[in-house]
């Protein structure tokens, strides 16, 4: 496997987009307007997206980079479907970076953060991400506090919809498949269902 | 006998590790632990916390309500 790359991103000022919007928990964090080009991915979405069968979304809407420390958390089990999907992604869209300043990680676990979390905020400093693509609330707010702009998993499912990448019909499919299947039972995915329950009546009255 | 013993201390040890993920898991809701760093906390690999989540249909906190209905899940777990 040719990943782990050595880093190819020296740390340097981001040129960050993206704010806070409004409403819920969720669409506080989420990216506004602005669509992120580049999001650093934490390990838990990118299984739980990978679990639910919408790996396929995340190169449609950014270009994705993780860490060493991610990767790791990834393929543990390298023989699970998912882990695998994950590896051979790595070999196209997904990029690996290995963190430099490892300095900012111990920083970074000293607030709470575990060790991917931490890889993950600190490769974010070190590159030109817009986003960080967290799970809980808690890591988000964590984050957030250190000015980064972290997203979640309907955030990215909201992003899908307004860039004509699902509809409103398969927008409800993906929150509810992380839903029904309990894979990411979280206020924001319900949140998000609904939206997209209104969008599709909304269509459906239309026409 | 020696094989029972085995069984034995492997059953022993699939219940501790169950209550011990339980009692984690109450933290998480309790606290601002997160996820990644309870997963550390408990020895366990990530993956395999996330099966745990999925398996039990237990809430990640993400918003109003989570941590209530985690705390109530984890209740009902724990009635024998």
């Amino acid at each position: 496997m040719e990943n782990p790359q050595p880093s190819q991103r020296g740390a340097g000022s981001p040129n960050r987009q993206g704010s806070a919007g409004s409403g819920s928990l969720a669409g506080s964090f989420s990216c506004g307007s602005a669509v992120p080009k580049i999001v650093v991915s934490d390990a838990s979405p990118l299984i739980q997206i990978t679990l639910a069968g919408y790996l396929w979304l995340l190169p449609k809407l950014y270009e994705v980079i993780i860490p060493v420390a991610v990767l790791d958390e990834v393929r543990f089990y390298e023989s699970l479907p998912d882990a695998v999907e994950i590896v051979t992604a790595t070999r196209t869209w997904l990029k690996v970076y290995r963190v430099e300043r490892a300095e900012r990680v111990q920083t970074f676990r000293s607030i709470g953060l575990g060790r991917g979390e931490a890889e993950a905020l600190a490769l974010y400093e070190e590159t030109e991400a817009q986003a960080l693509l967290l799970t809980d609330e808690d890591a988000m707010r964590k984050v957030a506090s250190l000015k980064a702009n972290p997203i979640n998993l309907a955030d990215v499912g909201r992003e899908a919809y307004r860039g004509g990448i699902l509809t409103a019909r398969e927008l409800f499919e993906y929150a509810n498949t992380f839903l029904e299947q309990g894979i990411l039972l979280t206020r924001y995915m319900e949140d998000l269902r609904e939206e997209a329950r209104k969008w599709l009546s909304k269509q459906m009255s239309k026409t | 006998m020696a094989v029972q013993a085995d069984v034995k201390d492997l059953a022993d040890k699939a219940s501790g590790l169950y209550i011990r993920v339980l009692s984690g898991l109450e933290e998480y809701y309790r606290s601002d632990i997160t996820f990644g760093l309870l997963a550390e906390k408990l020895h366990l690999p990530l993956r395999a916390l996330i099966e745990f989540m999925q398996r039990y249909r237990l809430p990640y906190k993400g918003g109003e309500g989570d941590r209530e209905r985690g705390l109530a899940s984890l209740a009902r777990m724990r009635r024998p």
